[in-house]
């Protein structure tokens, strides 16, 4: 039997591990990285680039060069996410026909489970390269707060990249596996995991070889891009009150600026002070203009004061979920990149009144804890289990607009919850169940999942009906909902496939397409 | 209670289970009986483990803490050991892709069922009903003692429900009974709220009441009772008015006064009521009345059109036909369209005397 890889998916970047030889290795890919970007280019010459190659072109290929498509995914054009990226991208992004975001690049339109996609088949070839064998199954992560249509998209591009999707599980979820794997003692212990693009905090308990999530919670706004952005403000304000000139026109120098501002944030968690050069960043009828500043540690962490701030906020409300108080917690586990920042770690620490772990590479963590479900599932070799939670609650819409919620966020999977409801006006043949998920009590607030008509309800005074609504989630994370009339046994249901991303036939046409793409590598 | 310590109880109630004074069910409780024609040597799952499946699914109505193989009095640290060694026979993941046949159904079902135990077992409220459960009226003794209990050692005469409170906490009830009578609360509770939003009060106040009848720990039914007898009030008054409008019979107009009056107590900020009233006392010529009325409604809802027309209307009556003017004015801005407002402005602008029809 092929082996299956782990896959974290990244805002920023992404990273592949294997079980090899009893033990979870993280692969590098060609260029000897263990971490590629998430980026996809096309280049001037129509060549397509995937990782360190877009990236290397980014600057002088801006307008055709998607970062940060995870940001994208799963979401709805007019949400705040999108409108916000497309503020902040260098390439174009439209509305597609499911009012789903997609980007141009080359003059081609792609969806983003195809870009998400377009990247997995690069981690697909890196593993393939490194064991000399196919691979096809794969167990990729996503932010503990991806609600069911992120997710189903993640799993569209899995499909897209030619993968066998065992499971979706949550970043943190699989920082914990990571952790816990051969770990006999019983603890509590918080995954802290602030990376590119989005924050997520989980409370997990282990014990005899099991990993139950206690709860989860995080803010999908919130990561090392806020700082990225909040300190090319800064340059740029800078740069402006020094030479005149505004660059926030300018993709190029935007690009060019991005790129050096994270660089000096990364720099900034070792030194206390760094230098931004970037000559002939702008021209006037002056002549060429170069940008040169100094930065130091303190003014970096006075502009991402806030935002650590509002990562404990969030920290706070996984605790009361939990049902648990900070003291209670026996250990603390950093991930994503952006927690190597000194201001992070300590905000962490000062909170917990602990030294977070550091046994753990925050980079590499969650794509081992992928690996290693994907082997418990498969191999029994290893004796440890999963007690994977649902992220959001799960419901349906009232006739006055509320949401009953069915299945409380937070919920072992599998579960199966059902509920009595009752008609609003008298001999009233049918009802509409409308199921959603989210966290709000007003329906429309929350994600619409599916709906779905159970009809033929013999006449009655209103309120008389008894119809039982029942909510299972299997072990797989499938949602399935059903509306039974006790009174006849009529029953309707529905398997919830999320709505938004691609039908099957779009991921077959989009599959058909990359086919001819797969040409061999270029060495 | 006889002041025995819960273990000791326990041990009481699971005699009397033996000895089959208290019945859970079907008297089936103790060695569930295997199919042998289920077992199948073919299936990647070995005998010994179907078994114990089979067996677990056949029990699954047992009381949660068996379902955990727990004392009821366990502490927290304890049920969570045996619920991950459980998880770890029974989770679905254990078997993924392997061929099991319809152990995955029944899998399914003793896992959620075990998950369900361990989570209503984990949460202190639920813990704290079913801990009730056991704790009172489960030893022979403690029955003892409360029944003789001599009326004069009592500071007080119980009440009636006082007394059927304590009866209930007399009696045990089997633990999944309890949550049978709980869920069947709930859902008239559910049926109950949908009522209540259709307005039908009745019939959500005998839903309560029989949610109260089933459940009668739970608060919040108990407040929710109280808030639909009030719109019930309302409601009983809008009939009467209706009857009172209809056959102008004084008497059915004075008692529906009286029941709105009632409603007003309820609700005392809602406009709706006060309207009614206006209304109510302009037809039955109390003037000053309507008039009392009319102000607090439009005090209470400043753009309610209609609630300025009423009191523009009793003004006219009054023969304050200038504030009643600015009054329609103000109707009249608020809903420019309403054409009652309309002839009550035509009417307050012809001169007093002069017949509003006739003309051609």
């Amino acid at each position: 039997m092929s082996r299956v890889i782990g896959i974290d998916l990244g805002t920023t970047n992404s990273c592949v591990a294997v079980i090899d030889g009893g033990k979870p290795v993280v692969i590098p890919n060609a260029g000897g990285y263990k971490t590629s970007p998430s980026m996809f280019a096309i280049s001037q010459d129509g060549k397509r680039l995937v990782g360190h190659l877009a990236k290397r072109q980014a600057i002088t290929n801006a307008r055709n060069t998607v970062s940060a498509s995870k940001r994208l995914i799963g979401r709805r054009f007019d949400s705040e996410e999108v409108q916000k990226s497309m503020e902040l991208s260098p390439f174009e992004i439209v509305r597609g026909p499911n009012d789903d975001p997609r980007v141009i690049i080359g003059g081609k339109t792609f969806t983003c489970a195809e870009i998400a996609g377009i990247i997995l088949r690069e981690m697909k070839h890196v593993a393939e390269e490194y064991l000399g064998e196919p691979v096809t199954d794969a167990v990729i992560t996503v932010p503990a707060h991806f609600n069911d249509t992120q997710r189903q998209s993640t799993k569209d591009a899995g499909k897209i990249a030619g993968l066998n999707v065992l499971r979706i599980i949550n970043e943190p979820t699989a920082a914990a596996l990571a952790y816990g794997i051969g770990r006999e003692v019983e603890e509590k212990i918080a995954v802290y995991d602030l990376g590119g693009g989005t924050f997520d905090i989980s409370i997990v308990e282990l014990g005899d070889g099991v990993v139950e999530v206690l709860a989860t919670s995080g803010d999908t706004f919130l990561g090392g891009e806020d700082f990225d952005r909040r300190l090319v403000d800064h340059i740029l304000k800078e740069f402006e009150a020094r030479e005149g000139i505004d660059l926030r026109g300018d993709a190029m120098a935007l690009q060019r600026l991005k790129d050096a501002a994270e660089k000096a944030k990364c720099d900034l968690s070792s030194v206390q002070t760094t230098e931004l050069n970037l000559p002939f960043i702008a021209n006037d009828e002056n002549g060429p203009r170069h940008l040169n500043l100094e930065i130091d540690r303190e003014t970096l962490e006075s502009l991402a004061a806030d935002v650590v701030q509002r990562t404990t906020q969030c920290v706070e409300q996984c605790l009361a979920d939990a049902e648990l108080t900070k003291d209670l917690i026996d250990h603390v586990i950093l991930v994503g990149g952006q927690t190597r920042m000194p201001l992070v770690q300590k905000a962490v620490a000062d909170y917990f009144g602990k030294r977070p772990h550091r046994g753990v590479n925050p980079d590499e963590v969650v794509a081992i804890g992928a690996c290693i479900q994907g082997s418990v599932l498969t191999s029994h070799e290893q004796d440890l289990l999963l007690l994977d939670v649902t992220p959001l609650s799960l419901g349906i819409a009232t006739f006055d607009g509320h949401f009953a919620e069915l299945i409380h966020r937070n919920s072992t999977v599998p579960v199966m919850k059902a509920h009595v409801f009752t008609t609003t006006r008298s001999d009233q043949s049918a009802v509409k169940i409308r199921v959603l998920q989210g966290e709000s009590d007003k329906a429309e607030d929350n994600d619409l999942l599916g709906e779905f008509v159970l009809s033929n309800i013999p006449p009655a005074p209103k309120g008389e009906p008894e119809i039982e609504v029942s909510f299972d989630i299997d072990a797989n994370g499938i949602v399935s909902v059903s509306a039974r009339d006790l009174a006849t046994n009529g029953e309707q249901s529905i398997t919830v496939s999320a709505r938004g991303t691609l039908d099957d036939e779009e991921i077959e046409q989009i599959m058909r397409e990359h086919e001819e793409y797969e040409l061999p590598q270029e060495k | 209670m006889s002041g025995q310590p819960p273990a000791q109880l326990e041990g009481c109630l699971e005699r009397w289970i033996e000895a089959g004074l208290v019945s859970l069910d079907a008297g089936e409780e103790s060695e569930a009986v295997v199919d042998p024609g289920a077992i199948d040597t073919d299936l990647d799952i070995d005998v010994e483990l179907q078994e114990r499946i089979l067996s677990f699914d056949r029990q699954l109505d047992r009381p949660y803490h068996e379902l955990l193989g727990v004392a009821a009095d366990a502490d927290s640290k304890t049920i969570k050991r045996a619920y991950f060694k459980l998880s770890k026979d029974f989770h679905p993941d254990r078997y993924f892709r392997r061929e099991i046949g319809d152990y995955a159904e029944r899998l399914d079902r003793v896992f959620k069922k075990i998950a369900l135990a361990y989570e209503l077992l984990m949460d202190p409220t639920t813990r704290a009903e079913i801990a009730k459960s056991y704790r009172v009226g489960s030893s022979p003794q403690s029955a003892k003692v409360a029944t003789a209990v001599k009326p004069g050692d009592a500071p007080h005469k119980l009440s009636k429900r006082e007394m059927l409170e304590k009866l209930r906490r007399q009696v045990k009830i089997p633990d999944e009974i309890l949550f049978e009578r709980k869920r069947r609360a709930r859902e008239l509770f559910g049926s109950a709220r949908v009522l209540r939003h259709q307005e039908n009060w009745n019939e959500a106040a005998s839903c309560i009441r029989l949610a109260i009848a089933f459940d009668p720990w739970t608060d919040d039914y108990k407040e929710a009772f109280g808030e639909v007898l009030a719109n019930l009030a309302q409601m009983r008054a809008e009939k009467l008015i209706e009857q009172a409008m209809d056959t102008s019979d004084g008497r059915s107009q004075k008692e529906a006064l009286n029941l709105l009056e009632e409603a007003i107590m309820y609700r005392p900020s809602d406009p709706e009521i006060q309207h009614r009233a206006a209304e109510l006392s302009m037809a039955g010529d109390d003037l000053e009345q309507a008039r009392e009325y009319a102000e607090r409604a439009v005090e209470l809802e400043p753009e309610g059109a209609v609630y300025h027309l009423t009191l523009s209307k009793v003004l006219r009556r009054l023969g304050l036909r200038q504030q009643a003017q600015s009054v329609v004015q103000t109707a009249r801005k608020l809903d420019p369209s309403n054409p009652e407002i309309q002839e009550e402005l035509r009417r307050l602008r012809q001169r007093p005397g002069r017949s509003s029809g006739g003309m051609i």
